[in-house]
């Protein structure tokens, strides 16, 4: 029998390295579910804050009672006019007049003695995207032109919407980075246990002419190919988790003909978590490289 | 007692006019050696009589008895352990000096039979040898007429693909010396060669070229070499 021979199989210079340690996938899928879903939450919460914000910092109330001869009335509409011709106003509503009116004019600030053309009456204004550091001024606007008004901004809830908007932001930077730091520290462990679980071959092929640039990559493939598996699983897991918290409320509000509340999140929050994997194999692979090359430094 | 196993030996250094050795760094000299730490701690200068310059095609055997540290000194030649005591220069350059990216370069100019000879015994003979080539960097395919022409030099062709383990001390001698010499070293050191094969081998290399540098305990065998003998006694004398 004849025929060309192809090349005989090689030998692998370290067996076994390559293949993933199952206590390492699932290590690396603990900690990116962990880190999966406190991205998503966080992301979500300071994405949700912002958008509260934009809203609070777009609107105003406004109390403007009558003064003169000039009952409450007759000055919510002159307010009305003058706030519709403001720069950055959008809209000016007349709210209806309700019984707590008058207390909430007081608590905005409007004068006891501000009341004698009949209870105050209460205006909403909205303000353009980017106007909304106008909303102090419009009390100052309708006084100089002789409406008694008293504004609220809302300001009492921007305080711990911004702490939440941006402690939100750094919740969503520091937990990853003790995550991040956990994975290194892992994956560098295990690169640098296989190696020692190897270190009679390592010596033995070192001795033999093995360099370094040889014998690293298979040393750290096997913690690599394990991150990404964990990280891949975990960011997947974490991904359903995120998704179902989200959408699972609205869907089951609209199954019972419930009113479907509006969801301030949306998929694009899910984004850092699909970026977890790339990043955390990344982080795998220059640990595990550090750790396969403190074994091999040990070597003569 | 027979023939001499080699005919080409090293020689002792040149001492010049003012004492000091002659410089000789070319690749015509593959080691030079003078003075080293041998038998762990113990630290032997040239000024003890632990010199010599192996050249080119040429063979050297140190003896002594268990633990005089000739393991030790193999060791150093092969960049196994730091030479950090004496000098111990390597195919014209200083060994202390070699960066440890540069080692692996220069290990591949040497061929090492251990003296336990560190075969892997679940690999075939054939693998066995193969691994000494691709720890050398040839890419698998590349070596595949040089193995089957090593292993037929060694007589283990035919029992290329038993696993190790299988063969016998004598058949084991042999690998090992195929598995040092696949990659055509420059210099070749045996670590208690055993057996009259692999003996047989060694003459054979010998005439063909190849410089050798050869550890034993056994006196008799160092004198019937005919190569030039260092002789380490213990606590860390040369005798």
């Amino acid at each position: 029998m004849s025929g060309v021979r192809g090349p005989r199989p090689a030998p692998p210079l370290l067996p076994g390295a390559r293949r993933p340690s199952p206590w390492l996938i699932l290590a690396v899928l603990v900690i990116s579910l962990l880190a999966g879903v406190e991205l998503a939450a966080a992301t979500v919460a300071a994405r949700t804050a912002h958008a509260w914000l934009g809203r609070l910092g777009g609107s105003i109330t406004v109390a403007v009672a009558g003064r003169g001869l000039e009952s409450a009335d007759a000055a919510a509409a002159r307010a009305a006019e003058i706030l519709a011709l403001t720069p950055g106003v959008v809209g000016v509503r007349i709210l209806d007049p309700a019984p707590g009116d008058g207390l909430a004019a007081t608590a905005m600030g409007l004068g006891a003695g501000d009341d004698r053309g009949g209870t105050p009456r209460l205006l909403a204004a909205a303000f353009a995207p980017g106007h909304g550091a106008a909303r102090p001024a419009v009390a100052d606007l309708l006084s100089r032109q002789g409406v008694a008004a008293a504004a609220d901004v809302h300001d009492t809830l921007d305080s711990p919407l911004e702490r939440l908007a941006f402690g939100g932001a750094g919740v969503a930077a520091a937990l990853p980075l003790t995550l991040i730091a956990g994975l290194w520290w892992l994956t560098a462990w295990a690169a640098t246990r296989a190696g020692r679980r190897l270190s009679s071959r390592l010596d033995l092929l070192s001795r033999l002419g093995a360099a370094e640039s040889q014998l690293a990559p298979p040393l750290a493939g096997g913690a690599t190919t394990a991150v990404l598996v964990g990280a891949v699983l975990g960011a997947g897991a974490a991904l359903a988790l995120a998704a179902g918290a989200l959408w699972l409320p609205a869907a089951g509000a609209w199954l019972a003909g419930r009113d479907v509340p509006t969801l301030v999140a949306d998929g694009w929050d899910l984004a850092p978590v699909a970026l977890w994997p790339a990043l955390a194999v990344l982080i795998g692979f220059l640990a595990a490289r550090s750790g396969a090359r403190r074994v091999l430094r040990t070597l003569p | 007692m027979g023939s001499p196993i080699f005919t080409c030996m090293s020689r002792t250094p040149v001492k010049t006019s003012n004492g000091s050795q002659a410089s000789d760094t070319g690749e015509s000299v593959v080691v030079r050696l003078g003075g080293a730490f041998i038998g762990g701690s113990r630290r032997v200068g040239a000024e003890d009589g632990l010199s010599f310059i192996l050249g080119a095609g040429e063979a050297h055997v140190i003896t002594g008895p268990a633990g005089c540290g000739k393991t030790a000194l193999l060791d150093r030649i092969a960049l196994a352990r730091p030479p950090d005591y004496g000098v111990i220069s390597l195919f014209g350059g200083d060994a202390a000096g070699i960066p440890p990216a540069g080692r692996a370069a220069v290990r591949r100019r040497i061929g090492v039979v251990f003296q336990h000879l560190r075969l892997i015994d679940t690999l075939s003979a054939r693998d066995n040898v193969a691994l000494a080539a691709r720890a050398a960097g040839r890419a698998p395919g590349a070596y595949d007429s040089a193995l089957d022409e090593v292993l037929a030099w060694v007589g283990l062709a035919r029992r290329a693909d038993e696993a190790c383990g299988a063969l016998d001390a004598e058949g084991r001698g042999r690998l090992a010396m195929a598995r040092a010499v696949i990659n055509r070293p420059d210099l070749l050191i045996v670590d208690e060669p055993t057996g009259e094969a692999v003996l047989k081998l060694l003459s054979e290399l010998n005439r063909a070229g190849t410089t050798m540098l050869i550890a034993t305990r056994d006196t008799e065998l160092a004198m019937r070499s005919g190569a030039e003998v260092t002789h380490l006694a213990g606590r860390g004398r040369v005798g």
